[in-house]
This record gives C-alpha cells, sequence and structure tokens, in this order.
C-alpha cells in the first residue's frame, strides 16, 4: 500500500523590490534615413537652380554686374516673356513643337511594330540578341550618332552623288541645315527610347487576357485593339513622355544639323546664355519650353481620355437586373 | 456519341505567317537603319581624305596613326588579346566559383593596365593637344560622376524599396522630375547656380578642379535618378525575409546592410554604374553649358569643332569611345544575366524599372 504524502514544498518566496532600469528611448532613424543624401543632393542641385531660373525669368539683362551673374533683379519684369513671343522666337517654338509632334508620332509609328514583333512573335533565344541590336546603338554616343548624319547629308557625299546619278535628284542634296534634316536625325536618335519602354510594356502583359479574348472568340485585329493595346497604355504612355518632352529640349541635333532654319528651342535657349549673354530672356524661354511641353502633354491627355470616354459609352453593356 | 475533332482552320494559319514575315522585315530595316550611322563612323574613321565627313574612296589608317602609334598599337592588341585569353582559360579550368565567375572581367582590366606599362599606348591618345584633355576629362569626370550616382542612388534605391513612407511619392515624383525634364533645362539652371553659389564651383579646392567639379555634379543628378530607380526595381522583386533573418541573428543595421542586402543589389549596382558611366562620357548638353576652359570633355570638343570642319581624328577617337560603351553594355548584360534576369527584365532595368 502506498501512500503518498504530499509533500508540501514551501518555496521560499523572496520579494524584492527591483527597479526597472530606465527605459532608455532608442532613436529610430526616420524611414527616409537612407535617401537624405539624395534627398539633399537633388534639392540643392535640382530644385533650388531651376527655380532660381525661374526667379532669373523676371529679371534683367546686366552685363555690368559684378557678381558674374548677368542679371539684375532689381526691376522685375514681364518684359522677356513678351519678348519671347517675339516672332523670330516664336516661330523657333511652333517650330520645335511640330517637330517633336511629328517625331514622336514617327517613331511610334515605325517602333511599335517592331517592339510588337519582339515580344510576341520571336523566340525567347532571339530576343535577346534582337534587344542587344536595338540597346547598343541607343546607348552610343548621341553625339557622334547625330555627328555621323552629316555624311549621308553631304552635299557633295556619296548619298547625294548616287541620288543624282539614279535621276531621284535633279542637284546635289541639299537637306543640310534645314528642318527636315534635323527631323529624320531626331527620329533615328529617339527610335531606340520609344521601343524600349514600349517592348516592356507589351512584354508586361499576361498573355492569358489574350489567350482568353481568343477563346472568347475575338479575332485578332479585335484582340489588338480591345486587350492589347489598352493593356499596354500606360507603357505607351511613358513611351512617348521618355521620348516626347528630350526632344523638346533637344540642342544637340539642332546644333550640329539644323543650321539657322532647322533651329529648335534647346539650342536657342542655350545661345541666350552662351552667345547673347541674356540669361533672363534665356530663362523665360526656358520656362514658356516647360510649359508648352506641359500643354501639348495636356491637350493629348484630353484627347486620348475622350476617345476611351466615348469608346466606353459606345460599348456600354446593360445587363438588366433579373427581378 | 462520337467526337466531332476540331478543325484548325487553315486560313488562320497562312495569315499568321504573313503577319510575321512582314514584321520580321520591317524589324530588320529599322534595326538596319540603327546600324547606319554607327558603321558609316567606323568606315569614315578609316577615311584617307582630308575630311572627315566626305569620303575618298579609300581606305587608310591614316587617322589611327594620328592617334596611335602602329607598332605600339598592333603590341597593345597582342598583349591584350594574350591576357584575355590566359584568364579565360584560368576560368575554365579553375574550380572556385569567384575566379571562373571573374576571371574575364578581371582578366580584361588587368590587360588594359598591363598593356599601359608595357607600351604606353594611351599617351598618344591622351597626349594629343585639346583632343587629348578632352578625353582625360571625359573620364575622370565620368568616373566621379558615376561613383556619387551609384552612392546616392544605391542608398536612394534601398530606401524607396524598403521603406516606404509619405515622403516616398514626393520623392519619385521628383526622380521622375530628373529623369524627364529636357537636358537644356538642367543645363542652364546649373550653370546660373553655379556662378551664384560660386565657392568650389568657381576656383579649385585643393586638387579638386572646379571644373571638374561641375561636372561631377551636373553629370550625376541624371545617372543617380537612373541607379535609384534600377536598385529599387530590383529590391522590389524581393521580400524582407534575408534582412529579417539577419536583424533576428542579432544584427545592427548598419551590419545588416553591408554584409546582407548590398550583395543583393550588387549586380544592380554595378549595372547602374556602368550604365552611368556610359551616359556620362556621352553627356553633352550640361558639361557644355557649366564646363570651364580647361575642363571641356570630348563631346565639348566635338561640338566645338562642329561649326567648322570636324578632324578626321574625331572618328577614330569616337570609335574608341563606341568600343568602351559596347564593352560596358556587355558586361551590364553579362552582370544582369549572372544574376538571373532574362532578356526582357533586363529591358526593362534599361528603360529605367
Amino acid at each position: 500500500m502506498a501512500t503518498t504524502v504530499p509533500v508540501a514544498q514551501t518555496v521560499p518566496v523572496i520579494t524584492t523590490t527591483t527597479a526597472e532600469p530606465p527605459r532608455r528611448m532608442r532613436l529610430r532613424a526616420p524611414s527616409f534615413a537612407l535617401a537624405i543624401p539624395s534627398i539633399l543632393w537633388y534639392v540643392f542641385f535640382f530644385v533650388l537652380p531651376i527655380l532660381l531660373i525661374v526667379w532669373y525669368s523676371f529679371g534683367v539683362k546686366n552685363t555690368t554686374s559684378g557678381t558674374g551673374v548677368p542679371v539684375s533683379m532689381t526691376n522685375r519684369t514681364l518684359q522677356n516673356y513678351r519678348d519671347a513671343f517675339d516672332p523670330t522666337f516664336f516661330k523657333v517654338f511652333k517650330s520645335t513643337l511640330k517637330i517633336s509632334i511629328l517625331a514622336t508620332t514617327l517613331c511610334f509609328v515605325f517602333g511599335f511594330p517592331v517592339a510588337y514583333f519582339l515580344v510576341f512573335k520571336v523566340t525567347e533565344k532571339w530576343k535577346g540578341i534582337m534587344l542587344a541590336l536595338i540597346v547598343v546603338p541607343s546607348f552610343t554616343s548621341f553625339l557622334i550618332r547625330t555627328l555621323a548624319w552629316r555624311i549621308p547629308f553631304a552635299a557633295n557625299g556619296e548619298f547625294s552623288k548616287w541620288l543624282q546619278d539614279v535621276g531621284i535628284l535633279s542637284g546635289p542634296i541639299n537637306v543640310l541645315d534645314t528642318r527636315a534634316a534635323v527631323q529624320i536625325a531626331i527620329v533615328y536618335n529617339y527610335l531606340g527610347f520609344m521601343i524600349l519602354p514600349l517592348f516592356v510594356a507589351l512584354d508586361r502583359i499576361d498573355h492569358h487576357m489574350r489567350e482568353a479574348s481568343k477563346d472568347l472568340g475575338a479575332n485578332r485585329l479585335r484582340t489588338f485593339l480591345q486587350v492589347t493595346m489598352p493593356l499596354a497604355g500606360p507603357g505607351i504612355a511613358a513611351g512617348v513622355l521618355l521620348t516626347f518632352i528630350p526632344m523638346c529640349g533637344d540642342f544637340v541635333t539642332a546644333t550640329l544639323l539644323g543650321g539657322t532654319s532647322g533651329n529648335m528651342i534647346g539650342a536657342m535657349i542655350d545661345s541666350q546664355f552662351h552667345v547673347a549673354q541674356n540669361w533672363p530672356l534665356g530663362s523665360a524661354m526656358a520656362v514658356m519650353m516647360i510649359g508648352a511641353v506641359l500643354l501639348v502633354l495636356g491637350i493629348g491627355c484630353i484627347i486620348v481620355f475622350g476617345v476611351q470616354w466615348i469608346l466606353r459609352r459606345r460599348r456600354h453593356i446593360d445587363i438588366a437586373v433579373a427581378s | 456519341m462520337t467526337a466531332v475533332a476540331p478543325m484548325m482552320p487553315k486560313a488562320n494559319r497562312k495569315q499568321r505567317d504573313g503577319a510575321k514575315i512582314v514584321m520580321a522585315i520591317w524589324a530588320a530595316i529599322v534595326l538596319t537603319f540603327l546600324f547606319i550611322p554607327i558603321l558609316l563612323v567606323i568606315r569614315h574613321s578609316f577615311n584617307r581624305g582630308g575630311s572627315f565627313i566626305v569620303w575618298a574612296h579609300h581606305y587608310s589608317t591614316k587617322w589611327w596613326g594620328a592617334l596611335f602609334n602602329v607598332h605600339r598599337t598592333w603590341n597593345a592588341i597582342l598583349i591584350f588579346f594574350i591576357v584575355v585569353v590566359i584568364a579565360w582559360f584560368i576560368g575554365k579550368v579553375s574550380n572556385n566559383k569567384y575566379v571562373s565567375r571573374w576571371a574575364i572581367p578581371v582578366g580584361v582590366v588587368l590587360a588594359i593596365i598591363i598593356n599601359g606599362e608595357r607600351t604606353n599606348w594611351y599617351n598618344d591618345l591622351f597626349n594629343e593637344t585639346g583632343l587629348g584633355l578632352a578625353l582625360r576629362n571625359s573620364f575622370t569626370a565620368a568616373i566621379g560622376g558615376t561613383i556619387i550616382a551609384v552612392i546616392l542612388g544605391g542608398l536612394a534605391g534601398v530606401a524607396l524599396a524598403r521603406r516606404t513612407g509619405a515622403w516616398s511619392k514626393p520623392f519619385m515624383f521628383v526622380l521622375s522630375l530628373i529623369l524627364v525634364t529636357p537636358e537644356i533645362m538642367d543645363a542652364i539652371a546649373l550653370l546660373g547656380w553655379f556662378v551664384r553659389v560660386g565657392g568650389p564651383f568657381n576656383s579649385p579646392v585643393g586638387p579638386i578642379n572646379n571644373g571638374i567639379l561641375r561636372l561631377w555634379v551636373g553629370q550625376s543628378l541624371y545617372t543617380s535618378a537612373l541607379v535609384t530607380l534600377i536598385v529599387r526595381a530590383r529590391l522590389a522583386g524581393l521580400d524582407e525575409s534575408l534582412e529579417e533573418a539577419a536583424a533576428d541573428l542579432g544584427a545592427p543595421p548598419g551590419r545588416a546592410f553591408r554584409q546582407i542586402t548590398l550583395p543583393i543589389i550588387s549586380s544592380a549596382l554595378i549595372a547602374g554604374g556602368l550604365l552611368s558611366f556610359t551616359l556620362c562620357l556621352d553627356n553633352t548638353i550640361i558639361a557644355n553649358s557649366v564646363s570651364t576652359a580647361g575642363s571641356s570633355t570630348f563631346p565639348v570638343y566635338v561640338i566645338g569643332t562642329a561649326k567648322s570642319t570636324t578632324k578626321p581624328f574625331v572618328g577614330a577617337a569616337a570609335v574608341v569611345l563606341f568600343g568602351v560603351t559596347v564593352m560596358s553594355l556587355a558586361f551590364v548584360y553579362s552582370v544582369l544575366r549572372k544574376s538571373g534576369d532574362s532578356s526582357s527584365q533586363i529591358a526593362s532595368t534599361l528603360a529605367g524599372g
């Protein structure tokens, strides 16, 4: 017979008053801590300088100022903006916008089939090679590639002689230093920068969507218009932005190939700063250039959204609620 | 019940091939068009005549000879080749992972250095008056700009990917602004700013030439924004588990960053850095605006001579720069490939993520 005798164990309870160590406030770095160098850099070297330019656009040219900055801000004026609307300057503005809009459209028209082909019709093995063939020319020296266009455009060069021999032209080619030269070269220069974002946009489309569309009976054109294109929309917008805006500010192409009749805003602003030493006027032109770009983009947005809205209304489906 | 086998519409098959062929032809035309000016530049660097533009129908290495001494050049090429082949061989034969992965790039760098020591080929190029100084400045400015871009961009990219907050949207907005703003705007803004602020931008501080400092700053803007996007895209795809594990194991944030995060983004940093280097070498508009008299870069030099006739050996120098660019791009491609990117992902990296 086993008897278990519960042994009451008395555990000596020691009560001590131990003070809790004072909680140290741990300083947690703010979430943007790592980005602080960048933030400071950009504010100091991007935001402030541009604000300075806007500030200068209200100033007056003053070549005798001792600070090295040929601007006098004592009498602020809107005269620079009025000067910028002067016919000689304004003509260049309009010409630049025309060149840029046409060039962006051409880049899109030329580049979209290539991007589409690369994404949907090419095997993985060839994709890499063809992408490389597009990237390499686009990322090599912009300046040299533009300069190279002087070779075919040369009045006494071989291309000109060939055109005359074949009979297409009756005299030497006369495209250098004209708007046409700038137009062609700009399309060339920015073509790669249109193809790449289009490629990325089309590549990111979920192929199941397109398959579903085909399964539901849409033919290829309808799939393209109503599934592929809308899904690639943001990417197309990115491509257009990445080409149109830099084109408007283009300086190299206009300087090397444009001469006086092919002048563009970018070159004009630069000459105001470096040749005419008229910084306020140049600043006003720069501000107007940005304004013009935003205006064109705004109009483009309105057109796109308008078209979408109209199409949506046309395809509106009323699903009757069963009562 | 017998099932009816679905008929494959024959008309559809033929249509598909037709569209594909048309698109293939178009793509071939566009690709050729993209390469024509480059091939023209290469051909004209061998132009026998006096002008860069007009083809003299004869090939000559006269302009290459003006830039490079022939004997030294052949020696240089030979040594380069031998060193790279030895490096490749070592890479193939070795069992060590690091050796086989890095053998060729290290070999290329070693080859360039050994070349420099033994043949002094770069002397001719870099000592050419005007052009030589411009080339040296180009490289100095590009290296400095790239270092700044990688540091700023790497840190900011990590912050954007890992520590989003209320600050992220405005910061991304500024980044997008930087990428999209026409370069001429940046150029004149910086010109005004440098003159206004003065200080190290107007007179040399110690060994740092003020002109080169201006170039470093100007070129670092766009490139750091690009590196930020690249690093962010790389990190955003990976979850934080590795970093959390490091924290759980007791690593303080600094150590975790150094030993965990940095290696993860290393390929993005290298790719971004090389891309920045390539873009900085070609930076024309900002360099043209802000550079001082003694610190012009190669693009500024070319634009300067563009109003008069272009000196033909510009063509040879341009081909050298092309070569550098292609090598960097190839390096970027191989680095990104080795980290497992497909071609599509590489394209999206280059397009800014």
